[in-house]
């Protein structure tokens, strides 16, 4: 449920969040805008915060350092960059070092794709959630709710040993795996790796 | 001659301010190309190519980032063309607010 979600926007430029909070104002979801990274950092502290979209060049601290900081402490928040042309190398450094998960180059326009981007990225959080559980709780997942879950989420993922060895893959057009008694599998998707025990 | 721009009427309420502190930063720009100032003439072109397109003025942004790229130059025969060709474009702009 998108109601329960929150984005956290972080830009120097108060036109930008005025114009944000205008066209999101009729999305489900909750809001919260800052002009600072300071700010970010206290409302990231004290609200459940889903997803980030912050601006890289403001006067006190980068957002890259902001990104940095986030990937770290709260890796479930979905990272967005939202930025200009001119920014295009730090913007390729975030991406190559994983801070971001997507970006949007200003000039930007206020329309529906901006807005689906949002909501996707809002989804995303709910994966990256149940991934966070997975891995801390280490719990042995039943093998036909490991599938059920990826198959919802529609990711294409392949499956490895210990190795690195590719043992079965799982796609759109292939939706069976190999079913082993119980193995720890590592599993490796576009956006990194999970490690559990499918029995 | 009128400039008709066709903005979602969803941003209706946000447009007078917006285009009204345009032209205050025209005047700031017109001072800081006076003193020298390029680096603040940067920091106010980039404002303009993160804001406009956003707000439905592309012109604004394709001229913020001309202006942006200029002052990086210290181009003051274009610096002062464009800031002139903003002018003009806030002086003459009609909105036209349609259905989104």
């Amino acid at each position: 449920m998108l109601r329960d979600k929150n984005i956290l926007f972080v830009d120097d430029q108060a036109e930008i969040l005025i114009l944000l909070e205008k066209i999101l104002e009729g999305e489900e979801y909750g809001k919260f805008f800052t002009s600072s990274v300071e700010g970010a950092r206290k409302i990231i502290e004290t609200e459940k915060i889903n997803a980030l979209v912050t601006d890289l060049i403001m006067p006190d601290v980068s957002g890259l350092f902001l990104l940095e900081e986030v990937k770290l402490n709260h890796p479930d928040i979905v990272r967005i960059v939202l930025s200009g042309h001119s920014q295009i190398p730090a913007i390729l450094s975030a991406i190559n070092r994983g801070d971001i998960w997507r970006f949007i180059t200003k000039p930007w326009k206020a329309n529906g794709e901006a807005k689906a981007l949002f909501r996707e990225a809002l989804e995303y959080s709910d994966f990256l959630e149940s991934k966070k559980s997975c891995l801390y709780s280490n719990t042995v997942v039943e093998y036909k709710h490991f599938t059920e879950i990826f198959k919802e989420k529609h990711i294409d993922f392949f499956l490895y040993d210990s190795k690195d060895s590719i043992l079965d893959y799982y796609s759109e057009d292939k939706h069976e795996l190999n079913e082993d008694d119980k193995n720890e599998y590592k599993v490796k998707h576009l956006n990194g790796f999970l490690n559990l025990y499918i029995k | 001659m009128k400039l008709n721009v066709s903005i979602d009427k969803e941003l209706e309420e946000l447009i007078p301010g917006y285009l009204n502190n345009r032209k205050n930063e025209v005047r700031q720009l017109a001072d800081y190309l006076a003193e020298g100032n390029f680096e603040g003439i940067r920091f106010i072109a980039h404002g303009l190519k993160g804001t406009g397109s956003g707000y439905g003025f592309d012109f604004i942004s394709e001229l913020g980032s001309e202006l942006e790229n200029k002052a990086l130059e210290v181009d003051v025969e274009k610096l002062s063309e464009y800031i002139e060709d903003l002018s003009y474009f806030l002086e003459n702009v009609e909105v036209i607010y349609v259905e989104g």
